[in-house]
């Protein structure tokens, strides 16, 4: 069986009130979910936040899903909304001084990765990515870690595929200039 | 070899797999005479390949596997209260139902049986002069049937008066010539009247 047909038929279990194919579709794109979030957002809490209040609209707007799309994109999709209020909401934080520096520091601290050296490297890496604008991360995001067509990508963040190649190619190119001046 | 921000442009769609061939070989061409173009590929490969680094890094499962479990406690098990609601509703309106139709069916059950009681509490005497089919009627009254009810009252009212249809309008018309009151008044109540008459407003 095809992956869009597992979801189809786990979206259909869930709707006629199998409680268990909802977990089993959260557990199938949970990663995918969080490692966009935590690329967009740039730290462990704030990606853990995304990833909850996902799973909370697929809870209760799973029946609005029409099949029209294929369901990794409407996950997508609302993982993209998410995270782009998130970051909205956050800059206006930050603008009126409401987010403390204790806040902050525990945001860094906390995190998953095992490996300390790799939780560096990532730190790092999380910190460039925060330099470049939410679009245009969120297109190299999409593009180069997720590994999206553009045309997936244009479903999700409902943009032209021109526009979308305009958006990696100065994500590419301030990423490489943020690189070289960090040298 | 001069370049410009559309040379970088299309080696970042080189990189990215955006060419069609007949493109990648023309641009390849570029590349191999400019040095600049080929510093500049290596220098974007290295940004991507350094973030690659980034792809999948060694993490805790517990949290991964602790997620949907989280997710759920959170919940406030809304699917469920929402079902529970739906039956406390659906419960309440069918006890509601059968609550009304009780008390519809109670005060029906009483009515009759008040009209028993005040029909099982005439003496004989006062029914005695009732016809065959009105104790019939009574009859239908005391299983229940209330149609004749309206009839019998009336038709007791009427023996207790001792009235018939005849009686009742020789009472109610007779006596009642305008011209035999007034010849039968005095002057001073005539008087009076035209007064009152005059003076009332209609």
């Amino acid at each position: 069986m095809d992956s869009k047909q597992e979801d189809y038929n786990l979206v259909k279990k869930f709707l006629n009130g199998d409680e268990s194919a909802f977990n089993r579709l959260a557990t199938k794109y949970q990663e995918n979910i969080y490692w966009v979030a935590r690329r967009m957002t740039g730290n462990h809490l704030d990606a853990d936040e995304i990833v909850q209040e996902v799973f909370l609209v697929m809870y209760k707007k799973l029946h609005t899903f029409k099949f029209q799309s294929s369901l990794y994109t409407w996950i997508y999709k609302i993982t993209s909304t998410r995270c782009l209020n998130f970051i909205r909401k956050r800059g206006l934080k930050k603008f009126f001084s409401l987010e403390d520096k204790e806040t902050l520091s525990l945001k860094s601290n906390e995190d998953i990765i095992l490996n300390i050296e790799k939780k560096e490297e990532m730190l790092r890496i999380e910190k460039i990515l925060q330099k470049i604008p939410p679009r245009q991360r969120h297109v190299f995001v999409l593009r180069h870690f997720e590994e999206m067509s553009y045309e997936d990508i244009s479903k999700i963040l409902n943009s032209s595929v021109g526009a979308l190649k305009a958006n990696y190619f100065h994500a590419v190119k301030k990423l490489t200039e943020i690189m070289n001046e960090n040298k | 070899m001069k370049t410009n921000d559309a040379d970088i442009r299309e080696l970042i769609k080189y990189i990215d797999g955006q060419l069609n061939l007949a493109e990648k070989k023309q641009f390849e061409e570029k590349l191999k005479e400019s040095r600049y173009l080929q510093a500049k590929l290596v220098e974007i490969k290295n940004t991507l390949n350094s973030l690659d680094k980034n792809i999948s890094p060694q993490v805790n499962n517990l949290y991964f596997n602790n997620l949907v479990p989280r997710f759920r406690e959170s919940l406030p098990q809304g699917r469920n209260r929402r079902k529970d609601f739906k039956k406390i509703i659906y419960s309440t309106a069918a006890a509601l139902i059968i609550i009304l139709i009780g008390v519809f069916y109670y005060q029906n059950f009483n009515s009759g049986n008040s009209i028993q009681n005040e029909i099982s509490g005439l003496k004989l005497s006062e029914i005695s002069g009732l016809s065959e089919t009105d104790l019939l009627n009574v009859n239908d009254i005391i299983s229940g049937d209330y149609t004749y009810a309206d009839s019998l009252i009336n038709l007791m009212i009427d023996n207790e008066l001792n009235l018939d249809e005849d009686n009742l309008y020789s009472v109610i018309y007779k006596d009642l010539d305008v011209n035999d009151i007034i010849i039968n008044m005095s002057a001073e109540e005539l008087n009076s009247t035209y007064n009152r008459l005059i003076n009332k407003k209609f």
